[in-house]
């Protein structure tokens, strides 16, 4: 299986093509009928009323039975995949030529075109500066390529924003959905993660897709160094051995700290590493409902 | 100021050091993009970053702790004699002086003050002693003429002046009205054996020449007095009398082996408290005029050619002059240490520069 890494991907330019690539690579090997689309899987039988469609009527039943049934499936409650996406600056650091906010693009449109496939409903939430930019949940074919365009066209801006500049994008829809929040929690103070636990105590079911690069984890920087804050603009200078330590054990702690604390508001959280090939990252991104 | 050890200056060449590594460390650093700063330490924690040398600042106070070790090292000190003053240029003369022969100086005093030298008067109870006080208040390069009479009273060893002495002699007891003696008598005898009685009577014109040009006068004797001089015309050898004469302070001048030494020849050593001069000049027929001048450069201090250790009390200037020494390698010159001040110095910008290099090292950029 040829991995498909954010970088050979990004460099195609078309998101509809990577996504369709990325789900297909995802697809691959998954047992089918985990994962069909809605509406095939049964849900319970009704007697026939008129103006129903008699092409419903389940003409098998009619056989055994002599009386109009309507097979009714899944199709009524299916999901809605609520992608809310982190687009402030910190979202641009890059690593061996991948920013944060590219990998999050295809990994957004990757799950939008697999909630299409599956015949779920996308709608899209953008986070950046001066508030949310929200695109309401729909299905077709029609609003995953609006879906898609609109992540084409976002480039991040400013820094989360807070609750109340966020409030109407996050909380709009409704029924059953699956909202999935791909960022890479650099906040400054607790803005994400109070979103996040307003989500969750709202009742939606909140995955965190938390993107992190390699060297980012591993501080593998070198020693001569000037660190650049992207959303701040300040700037550090630093020995890279002298403060290697101390920062691994304070991204540890504060890795652990996140990962507890979302998991005590059943928040799923996921680490996605940025040179994780696409399909194994939306695969981790799914591990856990895959199981359900 | 000066340094106690010169040769510490070279640890100067440490300067270099700070200097390369910044120029070879100049190189701009692109900056690392990152979503937070967060887990980086703050200012609390080590920076070697800014110990690299990067800033000039920094570079400027390292350069300068450096430059501070490296001078600390040469050992250096300040005078107590302010450097800035120029050097001076004294005459000194004895407050012996009749007041009547200083009025007689004092057109000559006069214009050598107009030529910018100071007069000064001295005691020269103790003149070593005098001029060492006097050099220590003086700056550097000055300058210390002393017009004395004949007779210095020095005593001791020769004192180490970083001033420039020269020493000039007159003869202030010819004041008439002070000694009631215009001149000054020269007592000569003229002894010349028969083949030598021309060169005799040119002999006591040459004598007679030089008086006259003096202002002294001649006493011309058979039997010299114990100091005067006495010319042994002869080719024999000076008779026993007269050389007792010499031993008893006399001055004698006599062709001696001198002869054969050409008429520039002129030696002297000494015989008891007398002097016995050799010169080509004297006795050679006919007198050229070597012989007039010979007496005009010794009269009336034979001394003068003599290389051995003069008479007590009666020293050739030639052995006077006060050795002279810059007054850094004087132990006695006043000094004031500059070692612990500058590492003080040193130190406290050494303090500084950790607190720079510490310092919490960004602002938000504009």
């Amino acid at each position: 299986m040829i991995e498909l890494d954010a970088r050979t991907l990004a460099s195609l330019g078309d998101l509809e093509l990577v996504a369709r690539r990325v789900v297909d690579g995802f697809m691959f090997g998954t047992h089918p009928s985990r994962l069909q689309g809605a509406g095939v899987e049964f849900s319970q039988y009704r007697s026939y009323q008129p103006g129903d469609d008699i092409r419903r009527i389940d003409w098998k039943l009619f056989a055994r039975s002599d009386r109009y049934f309507l097979r009714e499936s899944e199709v009524e409650t299916s999901v809605t995949v609520r992608l809310i996406l982190d687009a402030s600056d910190s979202m641009r650091q890059e690593e061996d030529g991948v920013s944060k906010f590219t990998f999050a693009r295809l990994l957004a449109a990757s799950l939008a075109t697999l909630a299409f496939r599956q015949g779920d409903a996308v709608g899209l939430t953008a986070l950046l500066a001066g508030g949310a930019r929200a695109w309401p949940a729909s299905r077709g074919r029609l609003n995953l390529n609006r879906t898609l365009r609109e992540l084409e066209r976002l480039s991040p801006a400013g820094a989360w924003p807070g609750w109340r500049d966020a409030e109407g994008a996050l909380l709009s829809g409704s029924g059953r959905s699956i909202t999935f929040v791909l960022t890479d929690l650099h906040e400054r103070s607790t803005e994400i993660r109070a979103a996040l636990r307003k989500l969750s105590a709202l009742g939606h079911d909140v995955a965190v897709l938390h993107l992190i690069g390699r060297r980012e984890l591993e501080f593998d920087y070198g020693d001569d160094l000037v660190f650049e804050e992207l959303e701040t603009g300040r700037t550090l200078d630093v020995s890279g051995s002298a403060v290697r330590a101390h920062y691994l054990a304070s991204l540890d702690g504060a890795l652990r700290a996140v990962e507890l604390e979302l998991g005590e508001q059943r928040i799923e959280y996921t680490r996605i590493r940025l040179d994780t090939p696409l399909d194994a990252a939306l695969r981790q991104a799914l591990v856990r409902r895959l199981r359900r | 100021m000066g340094f106690g050890w010169p040769p510490g200056l070279a640890a100067l060449a440490a300067l270099l050091v700070p200097l390369l590594i910044h120029l070879a460390r100049r190189r701009p650093r692109s900056p690392v993009l990152v979503g937070t700063l967060r887990h980086l330490p703050g200012s609390t924690a080590p920076r070697r970053a800014r110990s690299r040398i990067s800033e000039p600042l920094l570079l400027a106070v390292r350069m300068l702790v450096l430059a501070l070790l490296a001078l600390f090292i040469a050992q250096p000190f300040l005078d107590r004699h302010r450097p800035s003053r120029p050097p001076r240029a004294l005459l000194v003369i004895p407050s012996a002086i009749p007041e009547v022969t200083l009025r007689r100086l004092l057109p000559a005093l006069d214009s050598l003050q107009a030529a910018g030298l100071e007069t000064r008067e001295l005691p020269m109870a103790d003149l070593w002693s005098e001029l060492a006080e006097l050099d220590a208040g003086l700056p550097p390069g000055s300058s210390i003429v002393v017009a004395a009479p004949f007779a210095l009273p020095v005593t001791g060893a020769r004192p180490a002046l970083e001033s420039a002495v020269s020493l000039h002699r007159f003869d202030w007891t010819r004041d008439s009205s002070s000694s009631g003696d215009a001149t000054q008598a020269l007592h000569v005898s003229v002894i010349a054996d028969t083949s030598h009685r021309v060169a005799a009577a040119r002999h006591v014109a040459a004598f007679q020449a030089v008086a006259e040009r003096r202002g002294d006068s001649l006493v011309m004797e058979a039997s010299s007095s114990d100091d005067g001089w006495i010319a042994w015309l002869s080719d024999a050898a000076p008779s026993p009398a007269v050389l007792e004469r010499v031993r008893a302070g006399g001055t004698l001048l006599t062709a001696g082996s001198a002869s054969s030494a050409g008429h520039e020849a002129v030696t002297a050593q000494r015989l008891g408290s007398g002097l016995i001069i050799e010169a080509a000049a004297v006795g050679a027929p006919p007198v050229d005029a070597s012989f007039p001048e010979l007496i005009a450069r010794i009269w009336p201090d034979p001394t003068v050619l003599s290389p051995t250790e003069p008479e007590p009390g009666r020293i050739s200037t030639s052995q006077l002059l006060p050795a002279r020494v810059s007054r850094t390698d004087r132990a006695d010159v006043p000094r004031t240490e500059l070692g612990s001040v500058l590492l003080a110095l040193a130190f406290a910008l050494f303090l500084f520069e950790r607190w720079l290099s510490h310092r919490p090292a960004s602002a938000p950029r504009a």
